[in-house]
């Protein structure tokens, strides 16, 4: 019955079509490197003073050879807020990857999911009322205060996802529920908070990159290069998640220890980006969504897109927030889901593979 | 060749029992054991317990065998519609769990290998989502058979494939068990299959073994009437082949 087919013909037309896919992904993958580093580059050209490209690339890489305040002003003032957008899109992207991965539904995202209206719960907690969730330093209770609440989400999350009967749709009503929640628990406290702190509310849930500094670009970098090589590690156990827990077990992985671990990993990296920059919803979801629909679901490239896409969605969307009023930076977190949603859709109806 | 024993084994999700008291003689490799028995009876549970993927008393005993528990492979009915990977992507990922990034060409060609063996090599490239749930469970049996186990459980591997294809598979796997010492334990709902292809069979019913041996000492007409409730005759065909024969009076007692 069975028709032995020639395992050199068969073989080296799969072989060579798979070896052509990963060279077609990694050139697409260069491709968004070098598109990101140009978009750095730009940013950082804008400002109150635009400076023409060539100049900022000499400040970049001849920094000695250029005048002091050009040296200044790309490195001390434009840089960081170039790269906090870098490394917020990222690290906002990678989380919103994973939680789609690890709950197998493509509403998931930090934003979605209460996690962050969680961590700007506890960031106005200790801005407004100064309580600190967990007793600590009082520079670092803003931070660590997201930190934890966006943990006691996330935590919330994951277990109610292990209770029996409860399906995935549930587990987005229930990230909507602490949506409302949370938000409704952050109005008390804006209602209530001096003029002063209601100011630094507000900051918070317009998300913005001007009070970017290198030590808040050092400790959201330090998460990110953390938690991209512990996801990299477990890169086939995470894509095989995608075919099923069934199946991903009967692959040998230990699905409720990912997800737990994933989880973890995952709170800390939407936590600490969405503490230092407010709320920015956009990226977290669909960050993932367009590096899918470029390289797929395999993590050793989806991982990467993920990163690139969301540092390059939020680095396009700074120099858009410079561009639209001429003098004046308008906050990100209202100008990411104007510049994402065209090319979103741009994306969706150009692309006719299955990209969920 | 390996061997594959039950002794005492049970299963319990939480406290409820699914599973109790299954013992089997040695399951040999090489050959093909069908277990099957009415819906719900806990062939998937019992295929999970021996993958060590349940909860449950007992000893489940290899033989003959240096891999220890990754020489069992447990294919479970499906493979996911929704991830956005090709077929060829989700085969090597089954071939690479706890390996490395790094892809070598020996496992591609392995990969190659299997497709073509199970005749998907022209869907290799779609991706999972557009397939049907016939095409999807040929490259769940591909995403087993690359993994090289010694002890294979299928679940249901027939249940979305048309005639030639369930044909065709189940011939596959009797010559692939007969080729390489591989034991092939496959629930299985056609019981003529089982009769066909099928070396020894286990019957469950309510999480207990009612019978196990020979296929053709196991499937009888008694069996029909206590288990599936149906009355039938198990009779040879004009080529001396066992059939079943389903009569028209169905027992609901």
């Amino acid at each position: 019955m069975m028709v032995a087919i020639s395992d050199e013909i068969a073989g080296l037309e799969g072989r060579g079509r798979y070896r052509a896919l990963v060279a077609r992904r990694v050139l697409l993958l260069s491709g968004l490197l070098v598109a990101l580093f140009l978009s750095v580059a730009v940013d950082m050209a804008l400002g109150p003073a635009n400076y023409p490209l060539a100049d900022v690339l000499t400040a970049l890489f001849w920094a000695e050879s250029v005048g002091d305040q050009l040296r200044v002003v790309i490195w001390d003032i434009r840089m960081p807020i170039a790269l906090m957008a870098v490394t917020v899109g990222a690290s906002l992207s990678v989380a919103g990857a994973q939680m789609q991965t690890i709950l197998a539904n493509p509403l998931a995202s930090p934003f979605t999911l209460g996690i962050s209206a969680a961590a700007g719960f506890g960031a106005a907690l200790g801005l407004v009322a100064g309580v600190a969730v967990f007793p600590v330093a009082v520079q670092y209770m803003v931070p660590l205060n997201a930190f934890l609440m966006a943990m006691v989400a996330a935590l919330f999350i994951h277990f109610a996802s292990t209770m029996r009967g409860v399906t995935v749709e549930t587990i987005v009503l229930l990230g909507i529920a602490l949506v409302f929640t949370f938000n409704a628990a952050l109005s008390l406290l804006e209602y209530l908070a001096s003029e002063q702190a209601l100011a630094a509310v507000v900051f918070w849930t317009m998300g913005s990159l001007t009070k970017a500094t290198w030590p808040k670009v050092w400790i959201t970098g330090a998460v990110l290069v953390f938690a991209v090589p512990l996801f990299a590690r477990h890169a086939w156990a995470l894509t095989a998640l995608r075919l099923g827990d069934d199946k991903a077990a009967s692959f040998g992985i230990n699905v409720r220890r990912l997800r737990l671990e994933t989880m973890l990993t995952v709170s800390l990296l939407s936590a600490i980006p969405v503490s230092f920059v407010g709320t920015i919803g956009f990226v977290g979801l669909v960050g993932p969504h367009i590096a899918r629909m470029l390289v797929g679901e395999d993590q050793r490239f989806f991982l990467p897109a993920s990163v690139l896409c969301g540092a390059l969605l939020l680095s396009v969307t700074s120099v858009v927030s410079k561009m639209l009023i001429p003098g004046a930076v308008l906050p990100i977190g209202i100008i990411t889901a104007l510049v994402g949603v065209p090319f979103f859709f741009v994306l969706i109806f150009t692309n006719r593979r299955r990209s969920w | 060749m390996v061997g594959l024993a039950l002794k005492d084994v049970g299963a319990t999700y939480g406290r409820r029992i699914v599973l109790s008291d299954i013992n089997t003689g040695t399951l040999s490799g090489g050959r093909l054991t069908a277990v099957i028995g009415p819906n719900a009876a806990g062939k998937s549970t019992l295929f999970k317990r021996i993958a060590g993927l349940a909860a449950g008393p007992g000893l489940v005993h290899l033989s003959d065998t240096a891999k220890g528990q990754e020489a069992i492979c447990y294919m479970p009915q499906d493979t996911g519609a929704n991830a956005v990977l090709t077929v060829y992507e989700s085969v090597l990922l089954s071939a690479k769990q706890g390996s490395g990034w790094k892809v070598k060409d020996g496992e591609l060609a392995e990969i190659d290998r299997v497709l073509a063996a199970l005749r998907i090599d022209d869907l290799a490239f779609r991706g999972l989502g557009e397939l049907s749930g016939g095409q999807r469970q040929l490259v769940s049996i591909a995403q087993a058979l690359v993994r090289k186990p010694e002890v294979l459980l299928m679940d249901e591997p027939t249940s979305a494939l048309d005639l030639f294809r369930q044909i065709e598979v189940l011939s596959f796997m009797k010559r692939l068990a007969a080729q390489s010492g591989m034991a092939v334990l496959i629930a299985l709902h056609d019981l003529n299959h089982a009769l066909r292809y099928c070396d020894d069979t286990i019957v469950i019913s309510n999480g207990s073994v009612i019978a196990s041996g020979p296929t053709h000492t196991v499937i009888t007409a008694e069996m029909l009437k206590s288990v599936y409730r149906v009355e039938a005759r198990v009779e040879a065909c004009s080529l001396g082949r066992p059939v079943i024969i389903v009569d028209d009076s169905i027992s609901l007692g």
